[in-house]
């Protein structure tokens, strides 16, 4: 459970005051005008632990776009600065819902960049729509947000439901001996379960025996007679969906009663898990959107943008979706060539984009409805991208030695 | 079904039921003496524990001594939370007593939750102390469990012959029981209520080093050990520690076996279910209270 | 020892005493009458501590204790065998003796004021383990008199200490307390069986609606006619 001292009423006052920049003016057309973008940042309240560098890594973003130049608009015939304009949510979907108003009202910006979260996707888009702004958002998965017809809504979540673990059952399906059965763990949240419910139909038609579908509440603490059960089953693969703070119990418990498996599979792994149980993470298998090293379009540019701004890739795994968003704002209005928000929106239309994970294509709801994941080990301690292999910074390591 | 997971479950459930008793012992002795739902209480728990991992990890000290340093500091909590915000209440109505001792310790519920979350961080923490596991057969026992148990079991016949036999002991069951006779006898109620404060917060602090040595704790977690340990009260008698002992132990049980032989998802909810189920059947709980 | 001086004492909103004065000499009986309601037991509380007089003074060996809580008027030699008397039901025999000596100064004395307990009603010995809420209504009568001699008082104040007491154990508990009050100890006795203390104390006060109404020595208000048609006729 979790609770927040602040009143919202009082919050959206108190976060007047941390407006940036002062207004800029969007005129439509213009080419004297800087370029804004206008998003919240879940800097405080209780997804600010996924979040809380962003704020300093958007400043940096518009930094290095400026340090080239800034957006290059044909229809102008040069290059102009951008400039985003950052509020605090707080975590609290109401507040995200009244600085976006703000946002499109008083400071008038050009387009909407972000939020973050299923739980602010279901209210605040429909601003958008209301004052016709194109809005790409971030981490905001739920497939229902992006089924409401509403036609000023992207969104670029990473991994997509459907497509988190690909790429893990390609590479388990290439292993010898090739893994037979697998037991999936599932922590009692709507993402977590949304993706157990795909991934074990799923299993079971790529030909995997699901040996168990055990559900937990982040209250449980003592996971003796859940891994119990996993060792009488002793499945080939354990599978575990759930935030890197409720398993944390669970692996402890593993390690502590000796849990054989060939490999154990954590979907949403990450640092923060890693710095929680130490060790007891070796040899575990996550997924990860996008880590320093991998080529691709905008790869150098992501680098040094994380580099800038302290960003641990591993630590903040939703980061990817968040400079995503940015870098396809920045795409459509320069294929747009003009601060037009209509030209824009025709852009942003089942387009397709670029970014460090390779190609994102909008369906025509708005969905990304192809970013993948890459499928990482902890090996010494290290984060190592094992598959697919042409981007592999290390050989996977199977079955896993630790967990024998 | 095979002994050794039989044995396997009951030694968690056991453990984790043993420390809920520790948390209800605090909360029991409170309601007792001052007659305050101390809805603070799990907090307390998990405000420890978070404290004694960030203490674990900058010193790597032992854990004797990070209780010894965490004791007398809850205790000093206790003691001021209760001279300070809850005792000026007794001066009011009866009505105005009762929900403002609500409030307070639901607001101080809130504020310590965010105040170690902002110093702390909210991510579950750990004293990540490994000792040797030891095999008996199938059954898997870490020397760190044994060592709780060994503590939760000396420590609550500890307890125990400290509150039967002392003269604070004697004074806080006197105020349990009759609140004019205790006063007539030379008992200052205040100060035995401020000391039961203080002394509820330092069984706590002992528990909450236990708790992180055997599982994670984050700043948010205490209202859920608050709801177990009034479970455990209900089924094992106000101020009557044995029978906390048990009803701890039996809850730990039924949520090991339930997660094992029905699903997982059940297993923090058996606790209400119980309380309900055993208040039907056993109406006077598991406490075997002599009745006046 | 104990001087009253126009005493008032509110409940809350409601006034329980008026205007009460009494005197108690040094080792001597006193009786405290009056109906229901009187403001009896509201007296003995507010020497003791527990309700603190709005008006008028309380003196005991010359100095005022208004405003001293009930410990420290425990600790100064005041003991009270309250109304309902107030027992520890789940604590034992023993243990509630042990609570009466809780006073730092009564402590070193435990041992031999139990034993001296013990003498006083023997029963009290033979059930030491047993829990206060299982004897008879007056063995806990006896047990409440002498938890509140375990902290060896020079003032015994005594609420209704026959009350709920079975008439064959009367004779037994007042032929205590005259052992108690021979070996020094000064008493003040509220009774509502104006038979059963005029048997028992030399001096007595009326008191009527909050207000001290008649006083006197046994003998003068015995003889005393308009005492007598009130009080007396009703038994």
């Amino acid at each position: 459970m979790k609770y927040t001292i602040g009143l919202f009423a009082l919050g959206t006052a108190a976060l007047a005051a941390t407006s940036l920049i002062t207004p800029a003016h969007a005129t439509v057309g213009s080419c004297t005008e800087p370029v804004t973008f206008g998003t919240t940042i879940s800097s405080t309240g209780r997804y600010s632990t996924l979040a809380d560098k962003w704020r300093n890594m958007t400043i940096e973003f518009a930094k290095m776009i400026n340090e080239n130049g800034g957006v290059n608009l044909k229809g102008c015939g040069k290059k102009l600065p951008l400039k985003i304009i950052i509020y605090d949510d707080q975590s609290v979907p109401s507040t995200a819902v009244s600085l976006f108003e703000r946002m499109a009202t008083v400071d008038k910006v050009d387009f909407f960049v972000g939020p973050d979260w299923s739980a602010m996707g279901f209210p605040v888009p429909p601003v958008a729509e209301k004052h016709k702004i194109p809005m790409v958002m971030a981490n905001v998965a739920a497939p229902p947000i992006f089924k409401r017809g509403l036609k000023y809504m992207w969104g670029t979540p990473m991994p997509t439901v459907p497509n988190w673990s690909t790429r893990y059952f390609d590479m388990m399906s290439k292993q010898t001996p090739r893994p037979k059965t697998i037991y999936f763990i599932t922590q009692d949240n709507p993402v977590t379960k949304a993706l157990t419910g795909f991934w074990s139909k799923k299993a079971a038609s790529l030909g995997y025996k699901v040996l168990g579908n055990e559900l937990f509440s982040v209250e449980l603490k003592d996971f003796t007679s859940l891994v119990l059960k996993l060792r009488i089953r002793k499945p080939d693969i354990i599978y575990i969906s759930s935030f890197d703070s409720p398993s944390v119990p669970l692996i402890q418990q593993m390690r502590r009663l000796k849990t054989k498996a060939k490999d154990v599979h954590h979907a949403l792994l990450s640092g923060k898990l890693h710095k929680q149980v130490g060790n007891d993470l070796e040899g575990v298998t996550g997924e990860i959107p996008w880590y320093p090293g991998v080529k691709g379009p905008y790869s150098d540019f992501t680098e040094e943008l994380v580099k800038r701004a302290n960003v641990d890739m591993f630590e903040y795994p939703w980061t990817m979706s968040r400079i995503s968003a940015y870098l396809i704002m920045v795409q459509a209005v320069e294929r747009a060539g003009t601060v037009d928000r209509e030209k824009v929106r025709a852009a942003l239309f089942k387009g397709t984009f670029d970014s460090p994970t390779g190609q994102i294509e909008f369906n025509e709801n708005g969905y990304a409805h192809k970013n993948g994941a890459f499928t990482l080990q902890v090996q010494n301690g290290k984060p190592v991208i094992v598959w697919p292999p042409e981007i592999a910074t290390g050989k996977f390591v199977y079955p896993s030695p630790s967990w024998q | 079904m095979d002994a050794s997971i039989i044995i396997q479950i009951a030694l968690g459930g056991i453990l984790l039921g043993g420390l809920y008793a520790m948390v209800a012992f605090g909360l029991s002795l409170i309601y007792g003496v001052a007659r305050i739902l101390n809805f603070a209480h799990g907090t307390l728990l998990a405000v420890g524990g978070v404290a004694a991992s960030a203490i674990f990890t900058a010193t790597a000290w032992n854990p004797l001594l990070i209780m010894a340093l965490l004791v007398p500091v809850l205790g000093l909590f206790g003691y001021v939370f209760y001279d300070k915000l809850l005792q000026p209440l007794t001066k009011r109505s009866h009505f105005e007593y009762t929900v403002g001792s609500v409030l307070v310790t639901v607001g101080a519920l809130l504020i310590l939750s965010d105040v170690a979350a902002w110093i702390a961080g909210p991510a579950p923490r750990n004293i990540p102390l490994r000792f040797e596991a030891m095999e008996f057969g199938d059954v898997i026992v870490s020397t760190t469990q044994a060592w709780i148990l060994g503590g939760i079991i000396v420590f609550t016949i500890v307890l125990h012959f400290y509150i039967k036999k002392s003269w604070f002991g004697r004074a806080m069951r006197a105020v349990t029981q009759d609140h004019t006779g205790a006063t007539i006898c030379g008992v200052q109620a205040d100060r035995v209520h401020a000391l039961t404060f203080a002394f509820g917060s330092g069984i706590v602090a002992i528990a909450a080093v236990l708790y992180t040595m055997l599982f994670p704790v984050d700043p948010y977690m205490g209202f859920s050990l608050t709801v177990k340990a009034f479970t455990i009260i209900i089924l094992g008698g106000i101020g009557n520690l044995v029978g906390a002992l048990i009803a701890g132990i039996f809850l730990g049980l039924a949520e090991g076996f339930t997660s094992f032989f029905w699903a997982t998802q059940w297993a923090p909810a058996i606790s209400i279910v119980l309380l309900l189920v055993i208040l039907v059947i056993f109406p006077q709980g598991f406490g075997w209270r002599k009745s006046k | 020892m104990l001087t009253i001086e126009n005493l008032a004492v509110d409940h809350g909103k409601l006034r329980a005493i008026w205007d009460l004065s009494l005197n108690v000499d040094t080792g001597a009986r006193v009786g405290l009458l009056g109906a229901n309601g009187a403001g009896k037991s509201t007296t003995l509380g507010a020497i003791l501590g527990i309700y603190p007089p709005s008006e008028g003074d309380i003196r005991y060996d010359g100095h005022s204790i208004v405003g001293n809580s009930p410990p420290l008027n425990v600790e100064s030699g005041i003991a009270l065998v309250p109304e309902g008397r107030r027992l520890f039901g789940e604590m034992t025999v023993r243990e509630n003796l042990e609570m009466g000596a809780y006073t730092k100064s009564a402590r070193a004395g435990v041992a031999d004021n139990i034993d001296h307990a013990f003498a006083l009603f023997p029963i009290l010995k033979q059930k030491h383990n047993d829990m206060a809420g299982t004897l008879s209504g007056g063995q806990q009568q006896m047990l409440a008199i002498c938890r509140a001699l375990m902290s060896s008082p020079d003032l015994l104040l005594l609420d209704e200490p026959f009350l709920g007491v079975a008439p064959i154990l009367v004779d037994e508990v007042m032929e205590a307390l005259r052992r108690i009050s021979d070996e020094g100890v000064t008493m003040l006795l509220v009774e509502q069986n104006i038979h059963r203390a005029l048997d028992f104390v030399e001096h007595a006060y009326v008191i009527e609606n909050g207000r001290s109404v008649l006083d006197g020595a046994k003998d003068t208000l015995l003889n005393d006619p308009g005492f007598s048609n009130k009080f007396l006729g009703l038994e």
